[in-house]
């Protein structure tokens, strides 16, 4: 066993716990050191992250209302000193109240709608008496489910065939390069349309399309990677001893391509996040919650009771800032040569 | 030089190829209108048999899948794209009609997102680290991650709260810009603001990567150590050669001319190619659909294949590669 005070030569595990040779300074976890202590805005993007992800598992427990629950309320009789007869206060939120239940002669419980953040409902509600707030963690689900999902086929389908392609090279790597510039002049949001019905949409159609479009970018970077990588020695020297091409591939190629891989993967989150958004904004989303469906819904009376609008959209800006803060801190750190690209 | 431009233009067609294929596919996925038609069909099973085989047959879509692709194959060569389900008419006029409000919408926001990033990235280039520099890049960063659905609405918002004016939303409000200036520009002044702040996000950083790096070659040492002024070091030997990557994003934005604003056009009721696009995919319209979708995308592989012409016009080293 070695000694406590010699010098960790390598990273090589010595037999202390995973936490000491953190706090030791092991060069191992150099990485996560700098990562932690010299990038704020990737820290600060990380931990929207994770918070993203307890939203997405734990919504529905953790939300205070049910996401579909509604609330009624009762409008005072006696209402304020607005004069709704004033066109220009027609669409306040009292008058609007009152239109609803007449001239304010009977206490009525009707649908608490629109109303703005109070201590009972943070963030509001929306037009069917909806608490946001809930509706907002709760949505986190479907955001990081599409997000996450569509980015794990899109990073397998990418790495497979830019590692093949590269690996290989000559004709077959000519025609899969001309396939993927191909899928990538469609543009996105078209392909995503054509792909899903407009009455009917199935999540996994949608999280399958997102990822097929992600998959270009990927493979042209694994590609890249993989091209330099397979002229290094240690390849040439495996080969010497007699390795197969799969051997070459899973054991030696594979683990250079991580950091690159991790970073293009991070910040494809946020782009499927702005994705599933984009769609379920114009009304091509499954049955569910969904931030871009609740910040369609909002835009219709932006004016006069923008908070479904406004938290709606900032859920999604937020998602999609923490994905790329934290990557490009990762590509910071990972790699110096991949910055500006 | 040439055989360059040749083996490129060589390698334009196999991906234009591709483009048609993928899109027939996908058109044939989809929903078939006939089908849908004769869903409500109220009389009985053979006569809605028969309703559905006469539509089908109408169409041309009874014919083998590889039939039906030599005549897409065939009529697209021809130009022919084919004939809108509902209005009968054919597609290309129907696209050629809605396309000019969408073209001037793309073009405002290209040139805008150019006027704002361009100076924006130069001055966070020259003054690196500095705080003005932090600043240029948390904003930048900031609006790459708003989705166009959002900053629309909320500079809607703005306007209404803090200049007290809106554009009125009505479908029927717009008009073209020959015919009525004033009212065309104030219909598109906040989608144009909206869409331009995005992609200048992204221009922005770029030039301020591409800035430093050419910043740091022997070339821009020798005309600092010549005593040039700070002004012509930059803009005639740095901005120059950074640029051109630049170019290429600025280029690929011309998918954007023609259908790529597809959610601002929803919301700000613009009847450009995006919203007839939208109304389309609704109502099933799939000749109409993959029309649009192939002429996009043909837009997109001819601006990449001037982009990397241009590419090599300017850095001979490509051409060579």
């Amino acid at each position: 066993m070695a000694n406590a005070n010699m010098p960790l030569a390598g990273g090589a595990a010595t037999g202390f716990a995973l936490e000491e040779q953190v706090a030791r300074g092991s060069p191992r976890f150099q990485g996560l050191r700098t990562f932690v202590f010299h990038k704020p805005l990737g820290m600060f993007g990380a931990i929207i992250v994770v918070i993203l992800c307890v939203a997405a598992i734990f919504g529905r427990a953790l939300a205070p209302y049910g996401p579909e629950t509604k609330f009624t309320t009762t409008v005072a009789s006696k209402g304020p000193a607005i004069d709704c007869t004033n066109p220009a206060n027609q669409f306040t939120r009292e008058c609007l109240a009152r239109a609803q239940t007449g001239t304010g002669n009977v206490a009525a419980r009707q649908p608490l709608q629109k109303a703005p953040p109070s201590a009972k409902h943070w963030f509001g509600t929306d037009e069917f008496g909806r608490d946001i707030f809930s509706r907002i963690v709760v949505g986190a689900r479907r955001s990081m489910g599409v997000g996450l999902g569509s980015l794990l086929i899109g990073t397998a389908l990418g790495v497979l065939l830019g590692s093949i392609s590269a690996y290989f090279g000559g004709w077959f790597d000519s025609v899969i390069q001309r396939i993927l510039d191909a899928l990538q002049a469609f543009p996105a949001i078209l392909f995503l349309l054509l792909l899903t019905t407009a009455g009917k949409p199935d999540i996994k159609v949608l999280t399958l399309g997102i990822g097929i479009i992600a998959t270009p970018q990927i493979s042209r970077i694994v590609r890249s990677t993989v091209i330099q990588v397979r002229e290094l020695p240690f390849v040439e020297a495996a080969r010497v001893i007699g390795a197969d091409d799969l051997r070459i591939m899973v054991l030696h190629i594979l683990p250079n391509i991580f950091a690159p891989v991790i970073v293009v993967f991070t910040i494809g989150v946020g782009a499927a996040i702005l994705a599933e958004a984009a769609l379920s904004f114009l009304g091509i989303t499954p049955v569910g919650v969904s931030w871009g469906y609740m910040t369609a819904a909002g835009v219709a009376f932006i004016r006069y009771a923008p908070e479904e609008a406004i938290f709606g959209g900032l859920a999604i800006s937020l998602a999609v800032l923490g994905f790329n803060l934290m990557g490009d801190a990762l590509r910071d750190v990972l790699d110096p040569r991949l910055r500006g690209r | 030089m040439q055989r360059y431009i040749i083996r490129r233009l060589l390698l334009a067609i196999p991906t234009l190829w591709l483009v048609l294929t993928l899109v027939f596919v996908a058109s044939h996925i989809r929903p078939s209108f006939a089908e849908e038609r004769v869903a409500n069909c109220n009389g009985t099973a053979e006569q809605c048999k028969r309703t559905l085989d006469a539509i089908k047959h109408d169409l041309g879509t009874d014919k083998p899948f590889l039939q039906q692709y030599v005549i897409y194959i065939g009529n697209f060569l021809r130009g022919d794209l084919g004939v809108s389900l509902l209005t009968h008419k054919k597609v290309t006029t129907e696209i050629i009609h809605r396309a000019p409000p969408s073209v001037e919408m793309g073009l405002l926001q290209i040139l805008l997102s150019t006027l704002l990033a361009i100076p924006v990235g130069v001055i966070a280039a020259i003054k690196q680290d500095s705080l003005i520099d932090y600043v240029l890049r948390v904003v930048s960063i900031g609006l790459l991650a708003v989705p166009v659905f959002f900053s629309g609405p909320l500079l809607l918002l703005f306007c209404a709260r803090v200049l007290h004016w809106t554009p009125d939303l009505n479908l029927s409000f717009y008009r073209d810009l020959f015919d009525d200036p004033v009212r065309n520009l104030e219909t598109m002044a906040i989608p144009v603001i909206a869409g331009a702040f995005a992609t200048s996000a992204a221009v922005m950083r770029l030039l301020r990567s591409q800035m430093l790096e050419v910043m740091r070659q022997d070339y821009v040492r020798t005309a600092v150590a010549k005593g040039l002024r700070q002004r012509v070091v930059v803009i005639r030997h740095t901005l120059k050669n950074a640029m051109i990557p630049v170019l290429t994003i600025i280029g690929l934005q011309a998918g954007v001319l023609i259908g790529g604003n597809v959610i601002l056009e929803q919301i700000f009721s613009i009847p450009g190619i995006g919203f007839f696009i939208i109304t389309s995919i609704k109502q099933n319209d799939t000749p109409v659909v993959a029309g649009i979708a192939l002429l996009i995308a043909i837009v997109v592989v001819l601006a990449n294949l001037l982009i990397d012409l241009t590419y090599a016009w300017f850095d001979p080293r490509i051409r060579y590669a």
